[in-house]
């Protein structure tokens, strides 16, 4: 392992980074950012040639209109400007014409007065009135039959001015009249010739005129039909172009925003749709890409977070490093997975080792090193994620590492320290063959976790072993001390069983008669006898009671039968600390389910202290009362009572009243604990009243059972 | 004349009870160990038998499981001496076949009667 930071991060994203999925991603995205060679066609293309043809086709139609116009307009023109003048002019001098020939005519054949002025008025319009016609004459046709016509009439004039002079009503007038009459008819005829070629030439015009209207209205409606029906197709084309793709569009993006993620649009239609087509499958395929991502990333979180309250259940170091391993390695694909604690300082052989399937303990096979480096990168928080072929020599690792390292296949290799609190326990070390890929940012991610875990869960466990450890030495301390009290209590019966007993046999005069100051001297034995013997069954009660076996064998008894085996145990040391014992016992059975020598030692301890504290003598009680579903027994003293504030702690193991450590009075202060385990065990309930320097109370209270279920009694010992 | 034999290694208490017992008029045979206790009580055949539970090679309570498992003693009176007075000693005891225990420390005039209580329930 080196410390390269440079390398934790740049050669794993550039190099391994799902490199899997390079050659997967180029044919996701077809034609994206450039556009393809061969496409389908664009659509604004198609609109730009449409609006195009549509626009040369109304230009085409105003063109049409105009042309039609100038047309129309010059065919009125000549109409009106020359043709009918030419015709009106052309009348006007035939009329005047004939005025002249018929003033003419008048006046030589009967010499009429009245038509010498027509003659001549109508002579002298005549040159103005040929120049009219003249001026009107546009084709060559009109020119030439205008000039025959001004022949025609100079021929006339130059005539009727020959004959104008004659006199009337003569042979030779009447003969010119005639040659003059034929004169104005070649006149005539000419005239009506233009005539008849004006209005021809009127009527071709007219002709002419509606022709090409017609045309000029034909081609426009063909036209615009043209472009109507150019215009609709290519509404309807559009329509069909947009419409299928867009609908596809829409239906895609809503099965994706529905979740149906592998939902993609079938790129078609004009170009600008196939590439929005093919924006959409781009974007679904990121967002798949990115839900894949955060799918994976969710699925180490979730399973790290499984191994961490894996590792945390367990208190064993053993299963809290298998587990750990375990995990890693199966939900990370690891080729190896070890993990080497720091031990004095030094890392080196993997404690657990997991490896093709299989854990192992103490795997050896990898060099010891100093746990400075680890220790460093877990201050730091550092976790190293590089290629065993590109950890740099020399570098920190020691050359037994980087030796290791080399002899390795090119892995991925994933070191990540982990420890508790400021203290660095150990490293996780993952390996992989490269070609499987490096570590990933969520799979780093997750080790981490369970690294940081594990730290957790080591730290815990440790303290656990201990504390377990310390438990077990200090219950096995216990358990000696309560074998001790117990074999100590036993070994005491026996001496104390010659003491009481030759006492006894020294008391009945077995060995011969006893003086009075004998007497009182082997009564100053008994007391202490009977104080010792209750101090042995005090020790080996408590004994009983820590080593769990102080159980009660309940069977149905009179509880009076305990009291009197009590008293008569305790009546030698009332007389001697001359205390008056009162009993105030009922008369009748007081049933109980109970043990006889457990009830006893209560009884006893009760009235034992009831005149120990007693100390200048007084008045002790027993007395008994039956209530309706208990049995009350209480000890009552006339003694010093216990100080209020010590009242709480009667029932605590050696626990004795300030009072009485301060008078000296001997005890254990095990007497009320014990009797309080023997109430308990009889389900029973006590209480203790006292007053400082008035005296103490303790009462017992027993359920009752039922009468005639006592049994007769195995000692036989009689109520007295 | 009534026989008890006693079996108790310790010296001092097995003077107390063999003084008690022979100043009550009974027969007292006495031994320190266990299988003293059974090889006396097969050449004897005692009529009440008292039994330290605590005895140095053959406990009381195997001496007793070998007196009753013989067809000859199987009906001896015995009483144990105990120093043990739980429960479980005192089980122990009645299910290996005593007739009845006395717990050490005990007065010599209780121990007489308990004696005589057992021997009556053999007469009977």
């Amino acid at each position: 392992m080196s410390r390269h930071p440079a390398l934790d991060t740049a050669p794993a994203a550039s190099a391994g980074e799902r490199p899997a999925r390079t050659p997967q991603s180029a044919p996701e995205r077809p034609g994206s950012g450039t556009r393809p060679r061969r496409g389908p066609a664009s659509l604004a293309r198609l609109l730009r040639l449409t609006f195009g043809l549509l626009i040369t086709l109304v230009l085409i139609s105003v063109c049409i209109a105009l042309i039609q116009g100038f047309r129309s307009s010059a065919a009125v023109e000549r109409l009106t400007g020359q043709i009918l003048p030419l015709q009106v002019a052309n009348s006007q001098l035939l009329t005047i014409q004939g005025d002249a020939q018929r003033g003419l005519r008048n006046h030589l054949n009967f010499g009429q007065p009245g038509f010498q002025p027509l003659y001549v008025q109508a002579k002298a319009q005549l040159p103005g009135q040929m120049r009219e016609v003249e001026r009107h004459a546009a084709d060559a046709q009109e020119v030439a039959l205008a000039r025959e016509l001004r022949t025609r009439m100079e021929t006339w004039l130059g005539y009727a001015e020959q004959v104008d002079s004659l006199t009337p009503g003569t042979p030779e007038a009447f003969r010119s009249s005639t040659r003059a009459l034929e004169h104005y008819n070649q006149f005539w005829i000419t005239s009506r010739k233009l005539q008849a070629h004006v209005t021809i030439e009127a009527k071709n015009h007219q002709r002419a005129n509606d022709r090409q209207r017609v045309l000029s209205l034909v081609s426009l409606i063909g036209v615009a039909s043209v472009a109507g029906v150019m215009a609709l197709a290519v509404s309807l084309s559009t329509y069909r172009a947009l419409a299928g793709p867009l609908r596809g569009m829409r239906e895609t993006l809503a099965r994706l925003t529905a979740g149906e993620h592998e939902a993609r649009v079938a790129p078609k239609g004009p170009a600008e749709l196939h590439d929005v087509g093919l924006a959409i499958n781009q974007l679904a395929d990121e967002s798949d890409r990115l839900r894949d991502a955060e799918r994976e990333r969710s699925r180490m979180r979730q399973v790290a977070h499984e191994t961490g309250a894996r590792i945390r259940r367990s208190l064993d170091v053993s299963t809290v490093m298998e587990e750990a391993v375990r995990a890693v390695a199966e939900v990370l694909r690891a080729r190896q997975v070890s993990l080497h604690l720091i031990h004095d300082d030094r890392v080196g052989a993997a404690d657990v080792q997991w490896r093709d399937g299989e854990l192992r303990r103490n795997v050896t096979s990898w060099p010891s090193m100093g746990a400075e480096l680890i220790a460093q990168a877990y201050e730091q928080h550092a976790t190293y994620n590089m290629r065993t072929s590109e950890i740099p020599r020399g570098g920190a690792a020691p050359p037994s590492v980087q030796h290791a390292f080399e002899e390795m296949p090119d892995s991925a290799l994933l070191a990540v320290p982990f420890g508790s609190g400021a203290d660095a326990l150990g490293a996780l070390l993952l390996l992989r063959p490269w070609h499987e890929g490096s570590w990933s940012p969520s799979e780093v991610g997750a080790a981490e976790v369970v690294a940081a875990d594990l730290g957790y869960g080591l730290h815990h466990a440790r303290l656990f072993q201990q504390e377990r450890r310390l438990v077990d030495e200090l219950r096995a301390l216990d358990t000696t001390k309560t074998d001790f009290l117990s074999t100590v209590s036993h070994e005491l019966r026996s001496p104390l069983t010659n003491i009481v007993g030759y006492l006894e046999l020294l008391r009945d005069e077995e060995a011969g008669r006893i003086s009075r100051h004998q007497d009182q001297m082997l009564n100053a034995v008994e007391r202490n006898a009977v104080r010792l013997q209750l101090l042995i069954e005090d020790l080996l009660t408590l004994s009983r009671i820590e080593s769990g076996a102080f159980r009660s064998s309940l069977q149905p008894l009179d509880v009076r039968d305990p009291i009197d085996t009590a008293l008569s145990t305790i009546q030698p040391l009332a007389d001697a600390q001359g205390v008056e014992l009162e009993t105030r016992c009922s008369d009748e059975a007081l049933h109980v389910r109970g043990d006889p020598h457990q009830l006893e030692r209560a009884v006893t301890n009760l009235l034992s202290n009831a005149i120990k504290f007693s100390p200048g003598g007084g008045h002790a009680t027993l007395s008994t009362r039956a209530e309706e579903n208990w049995i009350e027994v209480a000890v009552s003293d006339t003694g010093m009572g216990i100080p209020e504030q010590d009242q709480h702690m009667m029932f605590t193991r050696f626990f004795r009243a300030s009072n009485a450590i301060a008078d000296a009075i001997p005890g254990t202060g095990l007497g009320l604990s014990i009797v309080r385990s023997i109430v308990a065990n009889h389900a029973g309930e006590m209480d203790i009243r006292s007053v400082e320097g008035e005296g103490t109370t303790v009462a017992m209270r027993f359920p009752r059972s039922a009468p005639g279920s006592e049994q007769p009694n195995d000692k036989g010992q009689a109520v007295p | 004349m009534t026989t008890v034999l006693v079996a108790e290694d310790d010296a001092d208490i097995c003077a107390l009870i063999v003084f008690k017992l022979r100043k009550s008029g009974y027969e007292v045979l006495a031994v320190q160990d266990g299988r003293s206790a059974l090889a006396s009580i097969r050449e004897t055949m005692p009529d009440l038998v008292l039994l330290d539970i605590m005895m140095p090679g053959m406990s009381g309570l195997d001496v007793c499981r070998a007196l009753r498992a013989d067809p000859d003693t199987a009906g001896l009176r015995i009483v144990f001496l105990t120093a043990r007075a739980q429960e479980s000693d005192v089980r122990k005891g009645m299910e290996a076949g005593a007739d009845d225990y006395i717990v050490k420390p005990f007065s010599p005039r209780e121990l007489i009667s308990r004696v005589s209580t057992a021997l009556e329930k053999t007469v009977t």
